[in-house]
């Protein structure tokens, strides 16, 4: 699915201080390409994945996907169409804190009505396969930040989506760790074939990217 | 339903297991304010307390509530009035055998024409009901000459002020005192309700008959015994009928009066229950003291609970954005909200009010009968709990789609 940016602007007010975190951004994102988002923090790479999410509006510009125009979507159909389509990797380590890892992971095939049995076990095999699967009955609050992160991913690639978000996906693990999560990242790509679009700072992620974005300050300052 | 399983487990976790402390807290101040509302029960004066109460604190025996067989009767002979027929029935009794030592009537008088009810109170001295003075203001030494306005009315034309009662013409009553009761009642004295009642072109006469209900309590030497009483009355009311004083409503068969008897004649125990049902089903005043009370002790109480719950929708905002972010939905977040809240307030809203309903007996000695509990008090757990789960789960989503996720997601970029 191609993703298209219009003149995207996104401010906010924080702490009664303007703060611009697009400018006007215009990309396509090749439908079922490896785009690598990149640039220091702060420079709007999460708000621009965000919004291709559609957990967020742009104040200016519109976004398609797959020439569905997200953001003239009521809510409930942009609920729909993510489900449907999206799954996102957000940068904030945001588990339950009291579930089981396992069913922490399981969670989007849960609610996509997956029997329980069958999600547990594509949980599973992630987890082993990003090397946490010795916290798979453990609660998700006593897990390491690596730990977290990885099981953050986990639930990410639990189920085939057409676009695949992921947010600094490394971030907070060791280069041997970040290489296994690459791995895994690259053979859920080369199995289902998403557009996948990472934003990260992650060197190991650019020479995998067939197109690259270099965000400063809310603007792209190059691409291609 | 796989995903309703989960997303309630998800929230036992997130509104019970994780949430102790707040828990304990949201339990403390949930039955403080259920106790203190509940205070109102006995500590405002109120029809219940102070109708009943004292006969049952006197000691009386047995009730016979004459007002269940009255709609049944005909009165052809006006000579029939109240003090007769209680005259005959006390005659009737003793005659059978009853030691009776002392008796109170107390009347209903039911205007209809005018949707007006009086309760005429007599012989009310022969109690000693100090607490009567607690309920009854104005200088009214003598009961035997109180009445007790005690319904609305609905005439068109006839209006009542605080102190003044007025008709469609402008002729204006002034009134003695405000029955403390729960209906905002106001007592009148014998003298200004026969002027009343002849001004709105009423018969006085009219009322001096049977009432409509007529409560007698008694008070006997000798072991209680309905049956003596119930064949009595029937005995009485036959014999009436046979002397062509009264007769039968044409509805009526031998078997309903029977019934109508049987179920009029009741001890003490039997009497405080059917009345404390009957007076809680009268409540409906929206500015009686004790609906203000009441209502006012909800509103608080759903309130607190309502912060409550919009504590927990904040504390969970980053859940929430996780459940939409993971392909969530609207009905995910809102059930997810619902159950969150559910595990959050029903344990304190259970306890505080089964824990006061014990409280209520254990201090006052009161079982509150089942059907009051139900019927009355139920809203206490019912009004709130809707209030809350659906206030909350609704407020979670809206809350959401106002604010937007990146906003709860901390504004990372």
């Amino acid at each position: 699915m191609e993703v298209v940016l219009e003149g995207v602007s996104r401010r906010f007010v924080l702490k009664n201080r303007a703060v611009v975190a697009l400018r006007d951004v215009s990309l396509r994102f090749p439908s079922g390409g490896v785009s690598i988002v990149f640039g220091p923090s702060g420079s709007g790479k999460s708000v621009m994945l965000n919004l291709i999410a559609g957990l967020d509006r742009p104040d200016e510009g519109s976004i398609s996907i797959g020439g569905n125009v997200i953001t003239a979507m009521s809510w409930p159909e942009l609920n729909m169409f993510r489900r449907r389509h999206i799954s996102y990797c957000m940068q904030r380590n945001v588990l339950i804190p009291r579930l089981k890892v396992g069913l922490n992971i399981a969670l989007p095939l849960l609610i996509r009505g997956v029997d329980r049995g069958e999600a547990l076990e594509k949980a599973r095999d992630l987890a082993e396969a990003l090397g946490i699967g010795y916290t798979f009955d453990r609660a998700a609050y006593t897990l390491s930040g690596g730990e977290q992160r990885r099981a953050v991913l986990a639930r990410s690639l639990t189920y085939r989506a057409d676009l695949l978000l992921l947010d600094e996906p490394t971030s907070n693990l060791d280069e041997e760790t970040a290489e296994r999560v690459r791995d895994v990242i690259m053979d859920y790509y080369r199995e289902y074939g998403p557009t996948l679009i990472v934003a990260t700072h992650d060197p190991g992620f650019m020479d995998m990217g067939d197109y690259r974005v270099r965000l400063v300050e809310g603007r792209v300052v190059e691409q291609g | 339903m796989s995903v309703l399983v989960h997303i309630i487990q998800l929230s036992f976790y997130n509104g019970f297991v994780t949430r102790k402390k707040t828990w304990l807290k949201a339990l403390g101040i949930s039955t403080i304010i259920m106790l203190i509302t509940y205070l109102n029960f006995f500590i405002l004066p109120y029809e219940w307390n102070s109708l009943v109460e004292p006969y049952l604190r006197a000691e009386y025996d047995i009730v016979i509530d004459i007002g269940h067989h009255f709609p049944k009767l005909v009165y052809v002979d006006p000579s029939l009035t109240q003090e007769v027929y209680v005259e005959m029935l006390l005659s009737n009794l003793t005659e059978a055998g009853m030691e009776i030592t002392d008796y109170v009537e107390l009347s209903e008088y039911y205007l209809r024409e005018y949707g007006i009810n009086f309760i005429i109170l007599s012989n009310i001295s022969k109690l000693n009901l100090t607490e009567y003075n607690n309920v009854v203001s104005g200088d009214y030494p003598d009961y035997d000459e109180v009445l007790i306005w005690s319904m609305v009315l609905s005439r068109e034309g006839i209006t009542i002020d605080r102190d003044i009662l007025k008709l469609a013409d402008g002729k204006e009553f002034s009134y003695s005192g405000i029955y403390m009761g729960q209906r905002g009642d106001i007592v009148l004295d014998r003298g200004l309700f026969e002027t009343f009642i002849n001004e709105t072109g009423g018969d006085v006469n009219l009322y001096r008959s049977l009432g409509y209900s007529l409560l007698l309590y008694i008070k006997t030497d000798g072991d209680v015994d309905l049956n003596l009483v119930i064949n009595t009355i029937f005995n009485l009311v036959e014999n009436l009928n046979r002397t062509g004083v009264i007769r039968f409503h044409e509805s009526m068969t031998r078997d309903t009066l029977v019934r109508s008897i049987e179920y009029s004649v009741v001890t003490r125990s039997d009497h405080v229950e059917m009345y404390s049902e009957y007076y809680a089903s009268e409540y409906l005043n929206p500015l009686s003291p004790f609906m203000v009370y009441s209502v006012g002790g909800l509103i608080v109480f759903i309130t607190y609970l309502l912060k409550l719950s919009i504590d927990v929708v904040r504390e969970d905002m980053d859940i929430v954005a996780l459940l939409y972010s993971i392909g969530g939905g609207d009905k995910h977040i809102g059930s997810y909200m619902f159950f969150t809240v559910s595990l959050f307030v029903i344990p304190p809203i259970l306890v505080a009010f089964f824990g006061s309903i014990l409280w209520i007996r254990a201090i006052y000695g009161i079982f509150l009968p089942y059907t009051l509990i139900f019927e009355w008090l139920a809203p206490y757990i019912f009004i709130p709990l809707v209030a809350v789960l659906v206030g909350s789960s609704v407020l979670s989503v809206l809350y959401v789609r106002r604010v937007g996720l990146a906003h709860i997601l901390s504004l990372e970029f």
